[in-house]
């Protein structure tokens, strides 16, 4: 009894929305989102969306495809490429009326 | 005869073979709608409340997540025998929704029922009382 592919696309594809839905809580748990409405909808819908491609197999009874996977990888990556701006207060990306809040 | 093996390496597989099958899923069925609809009311509620350490808000995400799993066929029912009809089961994503979105704030939303459950009923006591 081996693992097989799709089995392995299924925990890889867990690992990313694991990842996404961590980031997802640490931006909802932040002044930002508590102050902008739009950005909690949109952490929140994604969140919901990491949950529901995760756990598909479970859930759905579906497996994850390579496509599926790639789009979560790109997804994640997106995301830490963001880190830089949601930690640094003078990071240029930077909205200017958030510069207060964290 | 089947010899068992309890190496890590079968065991791991075996786990996997059950959580990432269609077996649970057949299981799990209603309760998917639920947690998703939950997870969008719990993202809500999470982004609504003071910022705090990140595992006390992963830890309220999964709170709120595990209370509607808990009472959200229960409520449907009682709704859904409120409304009438047979089929309760489109109630399970509303529901799930209010329960994750109200998050901490239920002792707020009672009070609120309370005032206004008094207020209906000093209304029908006192003959439409104070509207002129």
């Amino acid at each position: 009894m081996t693992w097989q592919t799709h089995q392995l696309l299924a925990v890889l594809n867990l690992i990313i929305c694991a990842g996404i839905a961590w980031a997802c809580i640490c931006r909802l748990n932040s002044a930002i989102c508590r102050h902008y409405r739009t950005a909690r909808a949109k952490y929140s819908l994604l969140l919901a969306g990491a949950l529901a491609s995760g756990m598909q197999p479970a859930l759905w009874g579906s497996w994850p495809t390579v496509g599926g996977v790639l789009l979560a990888g790109c997804v994640l990556a997106g995301l830490a490429i963001n880190v830089v701006r949601w930690y640094g207060r003078t990071h240029p990306m930077r909205r200017k009326e958030d510069h207060d809040v964290r | 005869m089947n010899q068992l093996n309890l190496d890590p390496v079968s065991v791991s597989i075996a786990v996997a073979g059950m959580l990432f099958g269609p077996a649970l899923a057949g299981v799990i069925g209603p309760y998917a709608v639920i947690i998703i609809s939950c997870t969008v009311g719990a993202g809500w509620a999470l982004g609504r409340r003071d910022p705090a350490a990140r595992l006390s808000a992963a830890w309220y995400f999964l709170r709120l997540n595990a209370t509607a799993v808990i009472v959200t066929v229960g409520l449907a029912q009682i709704a859904g025998r409120w409304l009438g009809g047979d089929d309760h089961s489109w109630l399970l994503a509303p529901i799930a929704l209010i329960v994750g979105g109200v998050g901490d704030d239920w002792p707020s939303v009672g009070r609120w029922l309370l005032q206004r459950a008094g207020s209906i009923l000093e209304r029908r006591a006192g003959g439409g009382g104070g509207s002129t």
